[in-house]
């Protein structure tokens, strides 16, 4: 073991001396609860088991091992090694919470800086009936953030008895939050057409204006953006691009019904209540019988049909 | 160059007209609104003959003779409900087959909950249809029926008549899609996309509102917007007030999808394409489209964007039969029963083409003595085409200059014949 090396002060656990205090406190306590039973029952005298009296001696006997807890702990505590443990220990909290905040905070800045860049975009030419190039920088910064930064936290190993239900339950919140990043990004797709509709629209204006065809119904406006949004629409559910974030949307929200009905599978077993996942069993094997019935049903017709007297 | 002068004051004038126009219509609106609405559904009379499980048959009630003899069971889709056939008095498949002196039957395929997820098309086909026409053959003591599909339940009924020709007289399938190989249907390119395991496993069964927001998204313009500003629109007209309602109460009346069903629906048919190959099983038997030996009347819609015609049309050259037909009309998938046009041509075109094929001595060949009782007279056989002897109708279609299938503006409809 190292010695003190002089010179350098050992670290103070910070509570040694509120420690100090409570520990004389409570052998004071103790001695004076003690007291009082001692002077009434010799020592000599057997120990009683039953009644009140044992009652009481339990009870003592629960408080003094736990005050031997408490001054094992307490002694430990002043140890200038453990305190030194403890208090790094301690140390580190402000650290993970530091680190969520500074987490958070990026987002923040990551998700700002995503935005001025769009904002910046306003007004460069948008190319009608493309979906090749889907402008979805907003929607990945958030995504991106969230996989890079946040979703490591609900991945932390969990320990002890409620470890596969708290795992079960960061599962959940894992997979919710990966499916509102995909919804949102398909619901950013469908938001596109109606993007590039206003752009084309308002070229087409500019055509017939120069043609001096311009509508002077209103019905007539809302037919044209109409059909320039219905085209757009036409050739984004073709595209790849929506495929694939149709495909992502429900992947995801398949995941997050599946990991949040386990959560709830957790829950209702605590209840008096049948859960899914066994009404699915017994479906299924109800299911199994009826089709054997079925079948025998058939079969013992086709016997009594061969065994009739017309057959012979 | 000197740029044409904007009428900014015919602009203006317009629009001043147009907002007096909806302040006036607003307040008659108010009225409809709050009046008594006549919005029922599927009102002609019926009564429920057998049930298996959750699925029922009707059986539509009938006061006179009837034209044919051999009845007709109409089978409808798993996606949406059959009272879509019977929609509105003035505009019912099943009114037109019931004043044409048809004995109609017509499967409920009812609300399958949870306890249905794990029914497949064989249970569909082979318990629930099988159990249908043999209670039809047994209480009509016709020893075969007339089936009649519609889109998903039309390809029940092409595995059903597979399976079961000896019951089946004349089969008539209606938006059936029969090969799913094609890029035509946004819904064909979207099947392929989605991991079906995945879905299945998560819900169960396929929830209808699900499937009810995958097609308002088949075209959304139409759907969520334009449909709702032609409601807007019309909405002091009580006529249209309550079409349009019966139309939104039939559309958002989604019953879930039973899960295994529809797994194996969209792996085999729309992943595998295996149907139209021959190459599919159902209940451990390959179903062999040459077995389809009856006569086969095929309908679909040339503006159909759920089930192009290039699903459907293949269907007469792959069954066994000779005597098969294929009429294409002008109008979208729902267009074809409810469109006040298809009116004419889709329900008396199936009467006329049944009753030619009703076989021995007919009601149909009797006058009429019933009032209001229509008796379609047999009409002259579809000539037969060359080598495979196919009679093959598709009329030239006139479009819209907006590109789209006419529809009826008056009822809101040609919003729905996007799907």
């Amino acid at each position: 073991m190292s010695a003190e090396q002089p010179g350098k002060s050992q670290p103070e656990f910070p509570l040694a001396d509120w420690m100090k205090q409570s520990q004389e406190f409570w052998t004071t306590w103790m001695r004076a609860a003690s007291q009082p039973r001692e002077a009434v029952e010799p020592q000599e005298s057997p120990r009683r088991t039953t009644g009140p009296g044992a009652a009481r001696g339990r009870v003592q006997e629960g408080w003094e091992t736990a005050f031997r807890m408490w001054q094992s702990l307490s002694a430990a505590a002043s140890d200038p090694t453990s305190a030194d443990a403890a208090v790094k220990g301690m140390e580190t909290l402000p650290d993970f919470y530091m680190k969520l905040a500074q987490a958070g905070w990026l987002a923040v800045m990551k998700i700002q800086e995503r935005m001025v860049e769009k904002a910046g975009k306003i007004g460069q030419k948008t190319e009608a009936y493309h979906f090749e190039a889907i402008d979805q920088n907003l929607i990945n910064a958030w995504k991106e953030i969230y996989e890079e930064e946040f979703r490591q936290f609900y991945q932390i190993p969990q320990l002890g008895l409620m470890r596969y239900y708290q795992e079960r339950f960061n599962e959940c919140m894992d997979r919710m939050n990966l499916f509102q990043a995909a919804f949102s990004e398909f619901l950013y797709v469908l938001s596109v057409p109606v993007e590039k509709t206003s752009k084309v629209f308002q070229e087409k204006l500019e055509e017939l204006q120069l043609e001096g065809k311009i509508p002077d119904k209103s019905r007539d406006y809302y037919q044209l953006w109409l059909r320039i949004l219905e085209g757009h629409y036409m050739t984004l559910f073709q595209s790849p691009e929506y495929l694939e974030a149709l495909r992502n949307m429900l992947g995801h929200l398949d995941s997050f019904i599946a990991s949040k009905n386990s959560v709830l599978q957790d829950v209702l077993q605590f209840l008096p209540v049948p859960t899914n996942k066994e009404m699915d069993e017994l479906i299924k094997d109800l299911h199994v019988f009826k089709r054997r019935v079925r079948e025998l049903e058939r079969r013992v017709k086709t016997l009594e049909k061969g065994s009739s007297p017309a057959n012979g | 160059m000197e740029q044409p002068k904007i009428s900014l004051d015919l602009i203006l004038a317009n629009l001043a007209e147009d907002a007096e126009k909806t302040q006036e219509r607003v307040t008659k609106a108010s009225e409809v609104l709050l009046s008594p609405l006549h919005t029922d559904l599927a009102t002609t009379p019926y009564d429920v003959v057998w049930q298996e499980d959750r699925v029922k048959l009707k059986h539509y009630r009938t006061d006179g003779e009837k034209a044919l003899k051999t009845p007709l069971l109409v089978v409808y889709a798993l996606i949406n409900r059959e009272t879509m056939l019977d929609l509105q008095p003035d505009r019912s498949v099943v009114k037109t087959f019931m004043n044409s002196g048809l004995d109609l039957y017509m499967l409920d395929w009812g609300y399958p909950t949870r306890k249905d997820r794990y029914l497949t098309i064989d249970d569909h086909v082979n318990c629930y249809i099988d159990g249908a026409v043999d209670f039809i053959r047994e209480r009509t003591g016709a020893e075969k029926i007339n089936l009649m599909g519609i889109c998903m339940g039309g390809t029940f009924c092409v595995i059903y008549s597979a399976l079961h020709p000896e019951k089946i007289r004349n089969l008539v399938t209606t938006v059936t899609p029969s090969s799913f190989d094609t890029q035509k249907g946004l819904l064909h390119i979207w099947m392929r996309a989605i991991d079906v395991d995945k879905l299945v496993d998560t819900f169960g069964n396929l929830p209808g509102d699900v499937m009810n927001m995958g097609f308002l998204l088949l075209n959304p313009a139409r759907l969520m917007i334009d449909k709702y500003v032609g409601f807007f629109e019309n909405m002091d007209n009580r006529a249209f007030v309550e079409n349009f309602v019966r139309m939104e109460k039939w559309i958002f009346d989604s019953p879930d999808v039973p899960g295994e069903t529809f797994r194996q629906f969209v792996k085999d048919c729309y992943h595998g394409n295996l149907l139209i190959q021959n190459k599919l099983e159902v209940g451990g038997k390959r179903v062999d489209l040459k077995r389809i030996t009856m006569p086969l009347l095929n309908f679909y819609g040339k503006f159909d964007h759920l089930v192009p015609p290039e699903a459907c049309d293949k269907l007469t050259k792959a069954v066994g039969s000779k005597d098969t037909e294929d009429i294409c009309l002008d109008t979208g998938h729902i267009g074809i029963y409810v469109s006040s046009k298809t009116q004419r041509e889709f329900a008396p075109k199936i009467v006329r083409w049944l009753t030619e094929r009703d076989g021995a001595p007919a009601a149909a060949q009797k006058p009429a003595k019933r009032a209001g009782v229509l008796v379609v007279k047999a009409a002259p056989a579809a000539k037969t085409a060359k080598g495979k002897g196919k009679a093959r109708k598709k009329p030239a279609a006139p479009r819209t200059r907006s590109g789209k299938a006419p529809a009826d503006r008056t009822t809101g409809r040609e919003s729905m014949e996007a799907r």
